[in-house]
Formats: C-alpha cells, structure tokens, sequence
C-alpha cells in the first residue's frame, strides 16, 4: 500500500504550496502570523488539503494489513485525495505557487476512480448492507462496539426520531441507562471512579461508543459524553488534587451532568477575548455576563464557565480562569436560580434546526457567587483557564470526528437499505450505476474518516496530535455533510419526509462544522498558522 | 453449586449472509460476529441465578478456532466467571461438540448445564440433547422458565401444543428458548474487569475426543430467490392455481 508515488507528489505539491506562504508571510526572514490574513483563501485550502493528506496516509497504514476490500477502498481514497488537491492547488499560481503540473500523474488516479471501479465497489458494499467488522480493533473493543452498537439500536434509535420533531429533551431513562453503562467515566481515571486504566490513556473506547450512539441520534445520545470528557480533561490537567477526588467521581458515575460556557454573544471562535466578569469577593468570585451556547446547561448539574478574573485587559487569554458552576438540573426550555445573597443565574434555549435533544442555552449571570473552592486549580488555577479550556477543547474534537463517523455509517446503511426496496422504472435504485457510484464513495470516505479518527485517538493517548485532532474533526465534518446530502438524494422525496430519520441526518451533520471550533477557525487558526510556521521542517 | 453455560461464535444476526463463489461456505471477511443468542439467553440465566444466590459459579465454555475467545469475554463480561475454551480449527459438528462438553462436565461436575437450544448458524438443535444422553442425566429443552429448588430443576417448556412444566433432577441438561429472559446489556466497568478473568484453554485430544467431522458439506448454496407472487380474483382459482400450476393439492 505504501509508497504509491502520486501520494507523495501531492505532499511535494502541498509542501511546495506551504513554503510558497511562508515566503509571501515573511518580513526581513522573521514569519509574520499577522500578514496571514492576506493569503485566507490558499490558508483554508492548504488546511483542508493536509487533514485529506493525513486521512490518507493513515488509511494506507491500515490497509497494509486488511482486507483485499479494505485496500481496494484505500487505493481509491488515495486517487481521490491526490485527484482533488492537484486540482486545487496547481489551478491557481497566484495563490498557492507555481507547482509542478508533471508531478499530478493521471493512470493510477483515472482507473482507480472509473466508474467501472467505483460501481465494483459499491455492488460490494450493497452486497454487505455497510456493514464491514474493523480489523484492528482488540476482543474488548469490538465487544464496546458491540454493546453499544445494539443498546443504541434498541434502546435510543425507537426515540430519536420523536426527540428531533418534538424537540424533546432527552428522557430520563436514556440518560440514567447510559450512565449506568458507565459511559461518562470514559475518559476518567480508575483511581478517580471512571474506567481508564491509570497507567495508560484508551481514547478508542470513548470513540466508539460515541460512533455507536451518534449513529442513531447527534443530540438524543451521541453527543452525551462529550461535555464530561471536557470537564474532566480540564479538572486532571489543572484541578487541585482535592478538586479531582471530589468532582470526577460524581461526573463518573453520571450524578452530576456537565454543560460547557465558553462561548460569548460578542466572542466565539476567538476565546482569548471572553469577557465574563468574575470579580473577587469574601471567600469567593461573583460572576457577571452573558454566556451563549451553552448546550445541555438547562439539565446540568455543573457548568464549566470560563470568565475573566483579571480586570487588566491587556492581560488577555491570560486574566481567564475557569469556574465549576453549580446549579440544579431543570428540564425546562427556559430556567432561573436565584441566591440568598441576591445572585441569579438564568437560562433560556435556543431554538435550532437540528442537533435537538440537549438543548443549547443562552445563559446570564448576575452577580452570581461562586465559592472560591469552585476555580479550578484554586489560587494556582487563576489565569490559566485558558490552557485548561483548550486541553478540554482536544477532547471535544477528536470526540466530534467519532459523531460525524456515526452520522455517515447511519447514512450509508440508511442508503443502501432504501435504495434496495425501493424500484425506479422497475428495478431497485441500488441496482442503478449511479446509486452504486455514489454508495462506493460514501463508503470510501466511511472507511477514511473512521481509520483517520482512530488513528488520532491513538496518537492523542501517547499524549500527542493535539494539531490531528483539529485535523481530523475538520475532515470528518466535512465529509459528512455532502454524504448526508448525497444519502438523502437517493431517499428522493422521502429523505426530504420529516417523518424520515434520513431528513434529521442531513440537518444534524450541519452543525458539525460549526460547534466545537468552527471549519474556518481550525483551519486558519489552528491548522494552517501551524502547517505555515513549520513548512521549511516538514 | 456450578453452571457451565456455552458461547458459540456464530455470525451476526444483522449480517447479511453471502456464499462464497465457489460454494464452499459463507463469507466470514470482514463479519461481525457474535455470540449466539440463544446462548446469551442461557448466559443470562446463570448470571441471573448467580446474583440470586442460588449458584456459586458460572463457568463459559466455547469451542472452536482461537477467536472464540472474544465470544468468551463476551460472556465474562455479561458477568461469567471463568471460561474455557476448546480450540479446534475442525469444522466443528454437534456430536463432536456435545463429546467435548461432556469431557467439560466430566472435569468440571457442574450440577446445570444451560445451554442455546439451537446456533443461528446451522439451526441443529441437537447439541444439548446428545450432551445430555452422553452424561446420562436428564434434559429440559426448549425452556421459557427455570426454577431451583433442592436439587430439581423446574422447566417451563415451550411445545408445539403449548408449555409444558417438568420437573428434572439435578445434574440435568436445560436449553433455552426465546422467551426465558432478555439478556442484559455489558456495562463498561463490566467490559473492563472481564479482561481480568481467566480463560483456561484445551485442545480436544487433550481431552482424548476424536472431532472428525462424520458429516461432508458438498456444497453452500443461497436460498433460491422468491418470485414475485400473483393476485387472485376467487377461490376457484386459487384451487386451480394450487392443482394445476403449483400441483402442491391433488
């Protein structure tokens, strides 16, 4: 699988781009990250081409040692990968250099994607209902998938389509049996009540249950256990240790359900400028703002909200904490909790167009007290709420790459079920090469976001890829959005039905982009800022 | 007192089934396998008498290639407390399986022995019947219901006519049926700690059976695929239809 020569002319093509940015971004030979903002269009590009790159080594990786299907898969994707960053970055000079037209090599590209390979491909994967086992994964994972995979069948997928129409919140019995499964231990230590072994980290079990969950329902369960996998990454990296022993147990064991205030009205990707005012007090902080956002808040118990404490702004990611709110769980669209000492917190929902079942807030506090017990890492916490934020905020990503896999494996099996029954001019759609070419790539880009997802989750627990996971997330989210449309074009009318679970996929991949680091964040921010800064090392 | 309960490594109930081109068998590539849920039905059942104290012990037995192993961690983590696995790369047929439970019983001297009534995958139902003729100790097939009390087991079975109650003396055979539980789902903390549990493994000469197949498979085929059916207007036609075209009446 290694050393197919077209893959390593497009990372010469994107490498020779990066270079040509860092370049056009130098002053006096010192890189300039302000000049970045220039060059936003090829920044994205170059960003969105790498986490392609990446997605695709890490399958060649695995298809070293599958299935004859799975390489078949994996040849395919890389023709792709290659095929469409060639054409965007040697269209346009100006933006991205003058690259090298002799090294875009076509033979390998062009057979592997004919329709006469695609539709090949996508009989199989009819033939297999989308079903393919993982061959990497250990006894105990396939028996997480497993479990998970049949709980959400049974237990989560009858609810989901009347949770997203009705706008429900999640029901309670959804809420007490996911817990009771243990799954918001997941990313937490055995010495402090979750599952991971303390000698070493196991991402691959939080990500497939999360695959599991999503793939029945975003909001009604998949989406459960990213907000405890935040605050418990930020509790371990900057919790005291009495913090620690206190709070992550009960997160463990599902008493205390978690919410995220991070984002601002007036702030979102951009959290260095928060403006929550935290101002000490007797024993404590009272915080003053507004918060939006805020998903699950309304059912939390605890919400992890970082405010400013240091009225000196020029300070600023640098004057933020981060503050473990406490407030009992409200079932209600809209919620008030009111102090003796005056305080009031109140929440209100926001409507939206999918991701339905958690509900997102907009919250407001008004001189609300906070004991001083309640800054993570106390004393030693203030003014570094914001490495604690981004610490969670890893968690979050790699964790939304396991959704957006969810989504695509619900949309393909959806897909290729109806395309079956369903006859056109008296035959199944399925039987159709256009139905077959369009199952194949789905499921070519399936099996690259879920190895590229595992992959990551695997770098992450030898405590690296904290740029993979933004990677990653972006790839998959991506991905699941025109597979999603392209699902519901084969439903026709019915994928459109709101009855149709089909018609909720669609809506749900959407905010996949949005939440948990915007496309546009991550890729210029994140991504690019880096890809650029390093492009003479790599 | 002991329960051996077996998990058989069958595939996935949800997996569509393929024959291979050259009609030798099913394709395996890339499956999803499971436990056969008839014998998730009896792991259940002895976890569920364990947890009432009415039993020690829930020993998991499964045989078969080295793989079905992660069908016996299954097991362990439904709440089994050891296992034992038969590795055998043999085409494994149900008198060879039920010698080899037998040599099981012979070491372990379980007091019940629960098991499937049938595997999704050859749909025999002949295992735990010959097991049972091969211990000499009595059977209970089919159960929707099981209740211990000194020494006899109370089986509610489920028959072509109906249920039927019997009463059998322990040590004693029981199979199981759809309806005698709902198997529960494996917690994490469960998944975790099953991984600790021990998995003691045999080969069948080890235990001096012979698992020659005595039975050849020719050939797999795919069920023929149905044709599309045809409305009738009136019994008459029907009749003629049943006599004439399909000759199914005489």
């Amino acid at each position: 699988m290694k050393g197919i020569p077209e893959l390593k002319n497009t990372r010469k093509i994107v490498h020779s781009s990066l270079k040509f940015i860092q370049e056009k971004c130098s002053n006096n030979g010192a890189f300039d990250a302000l000049s970045l903002d220039d060059h936003q269009y090829a920044v994205y590009t170059l960003a969105l081409s790498f986490s392609e790159l990446e997605a695709a080594k890490s399958f060649a990786e695995y298809a070293k040692s599958s299935s004859d299907f799975e390489k078949c898969l994996a040849s395919c994707f890389i023709a792709e990968v290659v095929h469409s960053i060639n054409t965007r970055l040697l269209s346009s000079p100006k933006d991205f250099g003058a690259g090298d037209w002799s090294l875009a090599t076509t033979s390998f590209v062009s057979e592997q994607l004919s329709s006469d390979n695609l539709s090949k491909i996508g009989k199989e994967i009819i033939a297999k209902n989308g079903h393919i086992e993982a061959m990497d994964l250990t006894d105990n994972q396939k028996l997480i998938k497993r479990t998970f995979g049949q709980f959400a069948d049974e237990v989560v997928a009858p609810i989901a389509q009347d949770i997203h129409r009705f706008n429900m919140s999640i029901p309670e019995k959804v809420l007490k049996e996911v817990g009771g499964l243990g799954c918001f231990g997941l990313s937490i230590p055995q010495r402090y009540g979750g599952l991971l072994r303390d000698d070493n980290e196991d991402s691959l079990g939080m990500i497939l249950v999360t695959e599991e969950l999503s793939r029945v329902s975003l909001g009604g369960a998949g989406s459960l256990i990213t907000r405890p996998e935040i605050v418990a990454r930020a509790l371990l990296m900057g919790g005291t240790e009495q913090q620690k022993r206190y709070w992550l147990p009960k997160i463990a064991s599902g008493e205390k359900l978690c919410a995220i205030a991070i984002t601002e009205p007036d702030y979102g990707s951009d959290v260095a400028s928060v403006q929550l005012k935290a101002t000490p007090v007797s024993k404590g902080w009272i915080l003053n703002g507004s918060k939006t956002w805020s998903t699950f808040a309304g059912r939390a118990h605890v919400l992890l909200t970082l405010a400013r404490t240091e009225s000196d702004k020029s300070l600023g990611h640098k004057g933020l904490s981060l503050f473990i709110v406490e407030k009992p769980s409200f079932i209600d669209e809209d919620f008030e909790v009111k102090q003796s000492s005056g305080g009031c917190l109140s929440g209100k929902a926001i409507p939206t167009v999918g991701y339905r079942g958690m509900h997102s807030y907009q919250l407001f506090f008004d001189d609300f007290f906070i004991p001083e017990t309640n800054i993570i890492g106390e004393k030693e916490g203030a003014g570094k709420g914001f490495y604690f934020t981004m610490r969670g905020f890893t968690g979050g990503r790699i964790q939304t790459a396991a959704r957006a896999c969810g989504l695509i494996q619900a949309s393909l099996n959806k897909a290729i079920q109806y395309t079956k029954s369903r006859e056109v001019f008296s035959k199944p759609v399925a039987d159709y090469q256009l139905t077959q070419v369009k199952l194949a790539r789905i499921a070519i880009y399936l099996f690259a976001a879920r190895r590229f997802t595992y992959a990551v989750g695997r770098l992450l627990d030898k405590g690296e890829g904290q740029m993979e996971a933004s990677l990653v997330k972006l790839f998959t989210c991506r991905a699941s959005e025109w597979i999603t449309r392209d699902a519901m074009q084969m439903h026709g009318g019915m994928g459109y039905a709101e009855e149709n679970d089909m018609s909720r996929y669609w809506l749900d991949a959407r905010v996949l982009s949005i939440f948990e680091g915007t496309e546009e964040t991550l890729a210029l921010k994140v991504i690019g800022r880096s890809l650029i800064e390093r492009a003479g090392s790599i | 007192m002991k329960v051996l309960v077996t998990a058989k490594r069958v595939v996935d109930y949800n997996v569509n089934i393929r024959v291979l081109n050259d009609n030798s068998g099913v394709d395996l590539n890339n499956v999803k396998m499971s436990v056969n849920p008839f014998d998730e039905i009896a792991i259940e059942e002895a976890v569920r008498l364990r947890e009432a104290d009415k039993v020690e012990e829930v020993i998991v037995v499964s045989v078969g290639a080295s793989a079905c192993q992660e069908q016996i961690r299954t097991a362990l983590a439904l709440g089994a407390d050891r296992g034992i696995l038969v590795e055998t790369e043999e085409d494994m047929q149900p008198l060879a399986v039920a010698k080899l439970l037998n040599a099981i019983v012979d070491k372990e001297k379980p007091e019940l022995i629960i098991l499937g009534k049938q595997a999704i995958d050859g749909d025999n139902s002949q295992t735990g019947q010959m097991l049972a003729a091969l211990a000499g100790i009595a059977q209970a097939t089919f159960a929707s219901q099981i209740e211990l009390k000194d020494e006899v087991a109370t089986v509610t079975r489920e028959i072509d006519g109906g249920l039927e109650t019997i009463s059998v003396k322990l040590p004693a055979v029981i199979t199981t049926d759809l309806r005698l539980n709902e198997p529960r789902y494996a917690s994490l903390p469960n998944i975790m700690k099953a991984k600790k549990k021990p998995i003691d493994i045999f080969t069948p000469t080890d235990l001096g059976i012979n698992v020659e197949p005595r039975v050849k498979t020719l050939k797999v085929e795919p069920p023929a695929e149905r044709q599309a059916g045809i409305i009738v207007e009136t019994v008459e036609e029907l009749v003629d239809k049943l006599r004439n075209d399909v000759k199914v009446i005489p």
